[in-house]
């Protein structure tokens, strides 16, 4: 055991779990799984680009943040009264262009004669990610998301339920709505580096799905989620280290796994 | 009485479509009335624009006092915090994990404000409010698993939590049976009793119609085209042309009922006596 690897990359894995986990019950609760994944695919899109223009190492969070910030408002901010059809449409559109744009990118480096190899750990995750200072940017986000589910609890609460309903108590929605997701578009874009861009959706969504199955009340939702996702965390980036799987995959099973376990304690439950 | 709503001259457009024009309406404080229409009449949208979710132009437009025309979005949000709107949409996603009480307390956020926390005062109202609506059995069940009528009850409450001065029902029969619709105008015959409160409701069921509601506007293609007591406004004209040649209705100690005609002829139809 090399103490100097491991233990960032433990910490790492829990605080990375933990904290998209926590984002992902609201996401899964307001039933906008589709921002998580329109979100972290124009991360993704970021890196990339900003890869192909020469950016390395931790320069390459700010083109992802930027295009993780860009679909995140655009998408949150839709007037949904204004909004003709259907959002998934939009979803539908924003998504495959910024998946587009990732492998299109991908694809220039080879035009242009450049090696993909570190780039290509971004769609897949790399425990190589896991150092002190990534850690440090991990926990500082973390640690602003805990503060606004502090502050905001009563209010994402209503939002978790309905956003109409929360308009309709009179509830500043617009201004709690914008900081959420820009909480969103950070957690993500920080975390996506180890967990890999094409996965680190799953992170959000599997913990929080699995706690809906077997826990009622938005506070048990909440830490309920936040465990579930720290084991995944955790739990994928040690096989991962281990095995040298490559960690998104590892964590989407491991949070899978949990999914199903859950919904089989329910049903027996239910019995 | 005060008035509690003022609108003169509204036009509402939407992609050049005229959805809503009223020359005039206004409600006093402590009215109940009904809207009545048939789909498309444009009775949300009325509600819509009294709440701040919808833009229309107007000469006057004033709720509680308000102008809402050109009003902020934060003075809308501090404005929607006296109006108790229940929409038409249930908000019923299955698996909502929320429990009853978590989603009544959502009434008392927004009046409670940013970073304030709710405490046992406002845990109480939320009891108060359970129990008055007999929904305190329900407590602590996730709302995921309610029928269609308790969760209009479980919203009622939540918009009552709020303390509205004024309380906007949207279709609040939709989908109940005959049973539960009797529990909710019951109720809300009680809740008027003991609040006094202003109540709107629109709905294309004379059913619906609660024996405190004094008054009827009827809502035709965007426009009203009869406001005034139920005696006045449900005439058989009138009914003809929400309803259609095929119904009569009938009138009770100030309830409603609508009939197929062919009880009048027939045998069985003679004991229904013919009030209107």
């Amino acid at each position: 055991m090399e103490w100097s690897f491991w233990c960032p990359v433990m910490l790492c894995g829990l605080v990375a779990g933990g904290s998209t986990g926590l984002v992902g019950s609201y996401i899964v609760g307001m039933r906008i799984p589709f921002l998580g994944v329109c979100v972290s695919h124009a991360a993704l899109a970021g890196a990339v680009l900003g890869s192909l223009l020469g950016l390395t190492g931790q320069m390459l969070f700010i083109p992802a943040l930027i295009f993780a910030l860009a679909t995140a408002l655009l998408l949150g901010l839709l007037d949904q009264n204004r909004m003709e059809g259907d959002s998934n449409l939009l979803v539908g559109i924003l998504f495959s262009l910024s998946m587009g744009l990732a492998f299109l990118g991908l694809g220039m480096f080879s035009v242009l004669g450049k090696s993909d190899h570190d780039v290509r750990q971004l769609l897949w995750g790399s425990l190589l990610f896991c150092r002190w200072y990534e850690l440090k940017i991990m926990a500082m986000v973390t640690a602003a998301i805990l503060i606004f589910v502090v502050l905001f609890y009563k209010e994402m609460q209503a939002l978790m339920f309905s956003r109409l309903h929360a308009t309709l108590a009179g509830i500043h929605v617009a201004v709690v709505w914008t900081l959420f997701l820009f909480l969103v578009s950070l957690a993500l874009t920080v975390n996506f580096q180890t967990v890999g861009g094409l996965m680190i959706y799953s992170l959000m969504t599997n913990p929080a799905i699995a706690a809906f199955q077997i826990v009622r009340g938005g506070k048990k939702i909440l830490i309920c989620s936040a465990a579930f996702g720290a084991i995944s965390g955790l739990g994928g980036f040690i096989i991962s280290g281990l095995t040298d799987l490559p960690t998104g995959a590892v964590i989407v099973l491991l949070s899978s796994l949990i999914v199903a376990l859950a919904a089989i304690a329910r049903r027996i439950g239910n019995r | 009485m005060e008035p509690i709503i003022r609108i003169e001259n509204l036009c509402c457009l939407h992609r050049g479509k005229t959805l809503l024009t009223i020359d005039r309406f206004d409600v006093r404080r402590g009215e109940v009335l009904a809207i009545l229409g048939p789909n498309g009449a444009g009775k949300s949208t009325l509600f819509k624009i009294l709440c701040g979710m919808r833009s229309a132009r107007a000469d006057t437009l004033e709720i509680l006092d308000t102008p809402i025309q050109n009003l902020s979005r934060w003075s809308k949000d501090r404005l929607r915090v006296r109006i108790g709107y229940i929409p038409q949409e249930l908000a019923g996603k299955c698996e909502m994990p929320l429990t009853v009480r978590e989603i009544v307390a959502i009434g008392q956020t927004g009046r409670k404000g940013l970073f304030r926390r709710l405490g046992r005062d406002d845990r109480k109202k939320v009891d108060h409010w359970l129990d008055f609506l007999k929904i305190s059995h329900l407590a602590d069940r996730p709302y995921g698993e309610l029928s269609g009528g308790e969760m209009r009850r479980v919203l009622l409450a939540k918009a009552m939590v709020q303390q509205p001065e004024l309380l906007l029902l949207d279709e609040p029969a939709s989908h109940m049976d005959l049973q539960t619709r009797e529990q909710l105008v019951e109720l809300l015959d009680e809740l008027y009793r003991q609040t006094g409160l202003t109540i709107l409701l629109v709905s294309h069921e004379v059913e619906i119609i609660p024996a405190c509601c004094r008054r009827i506007v009827l809502l035709h293609q965007g426009s009203i085209i009869a406001d005034g007591p139920s005696q006045i406004v449900l005439t058989a004209e009138h009914v003809k042309t929400f309803y259609g040649n095929n119904v009569t209705l009938l009138a009770r100690h100030n309830r409603f009922m609508l009939v197929p005609r062919i009880l009048e002829n027939t045998p069985t139809g003679s004991t229904v006596k013919k009030s209107l």
